[in-house]
């Protein structure tokens, strides 16, 4: 028998009973749009997880925290050598490093002053990572520098009346009425450094100027107090602190302390290296191959990859919720066919009569419940959809009402992704064929001649 | 053309305790040569049917063998059996048997569609069937909006629209006046001539054992005469 004759012959079939034939397509359909919606719940929360991961993130970094000492007398550290290592490989795009400055610094400029952080970078590398400012230049003279974005808004006059609270408000910044009124871009600032010298506290400071402002901060709560200086800075600041990477002295230090933080930065160590990968695509073997040599890494795929796994379960359990609904309207189908078959066993039994072969009966009844599957996950994907946008634009609704707040991105928390869709299709055929394979095999062993007899 | 060997058939009778063996057939020795029109005969309850359900192979017989167009048929499963049925046989029943959902036409179009022949083929057989068996104006009929004679012609139409060689036909006129009994036999002995189809025809109808070549008495399950009719 032909395909085209057995579509034709089993929607003849339907019509027959056409408002039974729909009762089950509905059922169908429904548990299909209740699997589908469910799931996409779980697609959308990964989604947005997975995007608000990566807004922030340039998902092409790579952290190297330090290695694993393999050698006698190898320092875990990244050095000079690892950033040119780095550098080497072919999937690497730029490497950024850092060497932070081991002691408390204020940053002063007019009657104002701050904390700060300082660390050494190297512009260059910076660049070519794709640093932005907000505004200003990168720096090209030795002692221009780069200040975070927050900075000037850290400094304030100090006086005994005011303590913390009254200066500061609850982001960290010092509130406008105690800001200074200008920006600090083009300004001459000084990093003030203390050191313990002989008996005593000795005061130095080291004029920079700021030739650009860093970029804002992703996080709203994040604040940038950095101050970028270039290696020369750092010299100069060590020549005067007479230790490495500028670190304190402090009065009650043993002397072989004491001893070490002089003797270290002959072989500069860096912090916060990060090797940036040409693409996306590059991250995980770039990644695998850093950890093959000992390194110690993180890059966002390897979170990337635990979420997913975590939502991967998720996911399944809700497939799995869903898949009851769509065997609860397998019974429908089930009942739907075993009448059919009932209702046409006369009908059989001639065909069988006549040279109708058993495999086909089968097949006729197995393609009839496969179309009811996948009419139902046709009209349940529909379905699905229209809910999905319905649950998209409530959300923000509810939210409203319930919370009180306005969202400030759209939140997709229904996301049907088109395999999803898809998958249903085929979950869908697939469980209401096995549900009509009972029927099926009861069609084909219909007896021809009780049949013929109509006695069944 | 069929070959009957020591056929016997017993039908089991009763719920499992009380289980008894009714004896219809024994050993039945026939042969139907090609071409012919063989008519059984008996009285009611004789096995007529049943010698005829195991040559179409509704049922299995309990010993002996059946042989159908030289082939050993008495082992069949039920798929070679379908295969068989669909290729060499046709059928006509005393009730017609037609699918009532189905109209004249698709009535007699059905075992070429089951046969997967092509649209335009089968379109071709069935007109020209119909043309056959004089329904051209009710082939759009259903079968409850036709006579008995009318439902009878499409299941003969049915029967020969794959050209099988050979037809069994129980009590084929069994529902029908005998103006129509007398067209239907004239037509079959019209196939018989002209397209030399074998014919294998229960009836307990002296008019119909008159078109026979052969006629084959059952008595009780047994062979009881096997008469040669001279005259056709
Ligand atoms: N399925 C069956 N089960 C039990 N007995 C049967 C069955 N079919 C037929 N018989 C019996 O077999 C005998 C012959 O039946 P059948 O072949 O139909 O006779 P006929 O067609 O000559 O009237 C009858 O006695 C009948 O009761
Ligand atoms: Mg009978």
């Amino acid at each position: 028998m032909k395909w085209k004759d057995r579509f034709q012959f089993i929607r003849q079939n339907m019509q027959k009973n056409k408002s039974r034939v729909f009762m089950t397509i509905l059922a169908t359909s429904i548990g299909c749009a209740f699997l589908i919606v469910l799931a996409s719940v779980g697609f959308g929360a990964q989604r947005f997880i997975v995007n608000d991961i990566m807004q922030d993130r340039a998902v092409t970094e790579i952290t190297v925290y330090g290695k694993q000492t393999q050698e006698e007398g190898e320092s875990p550290e990244i050095t000079k050598d690892d950033i040119e290592s780095f550098k080497s490989l072919e999937t690497v795009k730029a490497v950024s490093h850092k060497i932070q400055l081991r002691t408390e610094t204020e940053i002063l400029y007019d009657a104002y002053s701050g904390g700060s952080t300082v660390s050494v970078v190297d512009f260059q590398s910076e660049k070519e990572t794709g640093m932005k400012l907000s505004s200003g230049r990168m720096p090209q003279s030795e002692n221009e520098v780069l200040i975070g974005y927050h900075l000037d808004q850290l400094l304030y006059k100090k006086s005994d009346e005011q303590t913390g609270d009254q200066i500061f408000n609850q982001n960290g910044l010092v509130k406008e009425e105690y800001r200074m009124d200008e920006g600090l871009l083009n300004k001459t600032v000084e990093i003030e450094v203390e050191q313990y010298k002989g008996d005593e506290w000795i005061t130095e400071t080291f004029p920079v100027e700021v030739v650009g402002i860093m970029e804002e901060p992703a996080r709203d709560w994040q604040v940038s107090s950095d101050i970028y200086i270039s290696e020369a800075v750092l010299t100069d600041i060590e020549a005067f602190t007479e230790t490495a990477y500028g670190a304190t002295i402090h009065p009650d230090m043993k002397t072989d302390e004491v001893e070490t933080l002089q003797a270290e930065g002959k072989d500069r160590v860096y912090n916060d290296v990060q090797v940036i990968a040409g693409n996306m695509e590059q991250v995980e073997n770039l990644s695998q191959n850093l950890k093959d040599e000992g390194y110690h890494i993180y890059s966002v795929t390897e979170e990337l990859d635990q979420i997913n796994i975590v939502f991967a379960v998720v996911k399944v359990g809700l497939i799995i919720v869903g898949t009851i609904a769509l065997l609860i309207a397998s019974i429908g189908i089930y009942n739907t066919m075993s009448m059919a078959v009932t209702e046409r066993t006369q009908d059989i039994g001639i065909m069988k009569a006549i040279g109708g072969h058993p495999k086909m009966i089968r097949s006729i009844f197995l393609m009839e419940s496969g179309y009811i599957g996948l009419m139902g996950a046709f009209v349940g994907v529909a379905l699905a959809y229209l809910v999905s946008v319905g649950i998209n634009m409530l959300l923000p609704l509810v939210i409203q009402q319930v919370f009180d707040q306005t969202l400030e991105e759209a939140i997709q928390l229904s996301y049907i992704p088109p395999y999803l869709a898809l998958v249903c299709v085929a979950l869908s055929i697939g469980v209401a064929m096995l549900s009509g394979l009972k029927p099926a095999r009861k069609a084909t062993r219909i007896d021809v001649l009780s049949a013929l007899r109509r006695d069944v | 053309m069929i070959k009957v060997e020591n056929l016997s058939h017993s039908f089991f009778v009763g719920k499992k305790n009380n289980r008894q063996e009714v004896s219809v057939l024994k050993d039945i020795n026939l042969e139907v040569g090609e071409g012919e029109i063989v008519t059984i005969v008996g009285r009611s309850g004789s096995g007529k049917s049943t010698l005829l359900n195991l040559m179409s192979g509704y049922i299995k017989p309990t010993e002996g063998d059946i042989f159908i167009a030289d082939k050993r048929v008495t082992d069949y499963k039920e798929s070679a059996w379908a295969e068989f049925r669909a290729d060499r046989l046709g059928f006509i029943f005393q009730s017609f048997q037609l699918i009532p959902s189905m109209t004249a036409y698709q009535n007699i179009e059905l075992p070429m569609v089951m046969k997967g022949v092509s649209v335009k083929e089968r379109k071709q057989r069935v007109v020209e069937m119909l043309d056959k068996v004089g329904l051209n104006d009710y082939q759009n009929h259903y079968p409850s909006e036709l006579s008995g004679g009318q439902q009878q012609r499409v299941s003969v139409a049915r029967a020969l629209i794959v050209q099988p060689p050979i037809i069994l036909a129980d009590e084929p006129t069994g529902s029908l006046d005998q103006e129509t009994e007398k067209e239907l036999l004239d037509f079959i002995q019209k196939l018989n001539r002209e397209e030399n189809i074998t014919f294998v025809i229960i009836t307990h109808d002296e008019e119909v054992a008159r078109v026979a070549d052969r006629t084959i008495r059952l008595e009780d399950g047994r062979l009881a005469a096997d008469r040669e009719v001279a005259v056709r």
